[in-house]
């Protein structure tokens, strides 16, 4: 009986020590990323600041040659932003979103949905599934 | 009996902990910032020079007390903070009574107050419609911290006064009108 407690125990260590990057889907992956037709890093990143600011959040951080954004909302609650541009081939960029509720990683569809919608109105290019 | 009853509830006490808690479904309806807001917070100033507007609004806000703690000029965004004195005398007197009296009674409790206060400025300029001209997006958030480090209040600033107090000096710094939206 004692080794099931350490086991259980056990367990909780092997969440926490993995807990920073949470083994993620296919689906989930697809969820959080959106390719563009454009090389334009600096129009995307500025689409995405538009549009965090229009969903609500805060910009906190803005780094160019780390093409990286984020964002935070707070409303009693603090929800976490952070949205990454990679390079896709010749042509395309990779938009990948990552959402936190205080430490807790959001791994719900909608709002990535949302905010992908909203970054393609913000930059008038149509988003597909990235890979 | 009783030993295995108490490992099982061992055994669910810590698993339970190891649960991240519930997400509330409100956090996550992402909607468009509310017109008023947007108004509250925006303004078009007349000049296609981002990079002059961003050197103003960076001494504007170190005028009003801020320290900038980020800037990226590439992208039109700049952040600055500034602390201030906590002023919450009755937590702190309600706090240093529980101390005594649970003391007193041999059951050391101590009870968090509001230790750290600081606002955070965000500043983003975009490029106008045409070109022709620059939008600066200002957001005031107040962010309070208890004596254990956790954050026990953080919520948006939107006192009309320090928006316009703000956006003014601005266009008085940089030289250039500012509109509306």
């Amino acid at each position: 009986m004692a080794l099931q407690v350490l086991a259980a125990a056990g367990g909780c260590d092997y969440g926490l020590r993995d807990f920073s990057q949470p083994p993620e889907s296919q689906k989930l992956a697809s969820i959080r990323s959106r390719s563009f037709e454009t090389t334009d890093r600096e129009k995307i990143l500025r689409a995405v600041i538009a549009t965090l600011q229009d969903l609500g959040f805060i910009v906190d951080r803005a780094d160019y040659d780390r093409l990286s954004v984020s964002g935070t909302k707070l409303d009693q609650y603090l929800l976490r932003w952070t949205v990454t541009v990679l390079p896709q081939g010749a042509s395309h960029l990779t938009v990948r979103a990552q959402a936190r509720y205080d430490v807790t990683p959001v791994l719900e569809p909608e709002p990535y949905q949302k905010f992908f919608a909203a970054l393609s109105r913000a930059v008038a290019l149509e988003a597909r599934p990235s890979g | 009996m009783s030993g295995k009853f108490f490992a099982l509830l061992m055994a669910v006490t810590l698993l339970s902990a190891c649960l991240p808690p519930e997400i509330p479904k409100e956090a996550l309806v992402l909607t468009q910032e509310n017109p008023a807001r947007l108004k509250l917070q925006s303004r078009r100033f007349e000049t296609k020079d981002e990079r002059a507007l961003l050197s103003a609004t960076s001494a504007v806000l170190k005028d009003l007390g801020f320290t900038i703690d980020q800037k990226s000029t590439e992208l039109g965004l700049i952040v600055g903070s500034k602390k201030e004195e906590p002023y919450n005398l009755g937590g702190m007197a309600t706090s240093a009574a529980v101390a005594v009296i649970s003391s007193a009674l041999s059951v050391p409790t101590t009870i968090p107050y509001s230790k750290e206060r600081l606002i955070r400025a965000s500043v983003a300029t975009g490029r106008g419609e045409n070109g022709n001209n620059t939008t600066v997006r200002f957001t005031l958030q107040l962010v309070v911290w208890d004596t254990e480090g956790k954050v026990a209040k953080s919520e948006l600033l939107e006192e009309p006064a320090m928006y316009r107090d703000f956006f003014d000096k601005l266009a008085k710094a940089a030289s250039v009108e500012a509109h509306e939206y």
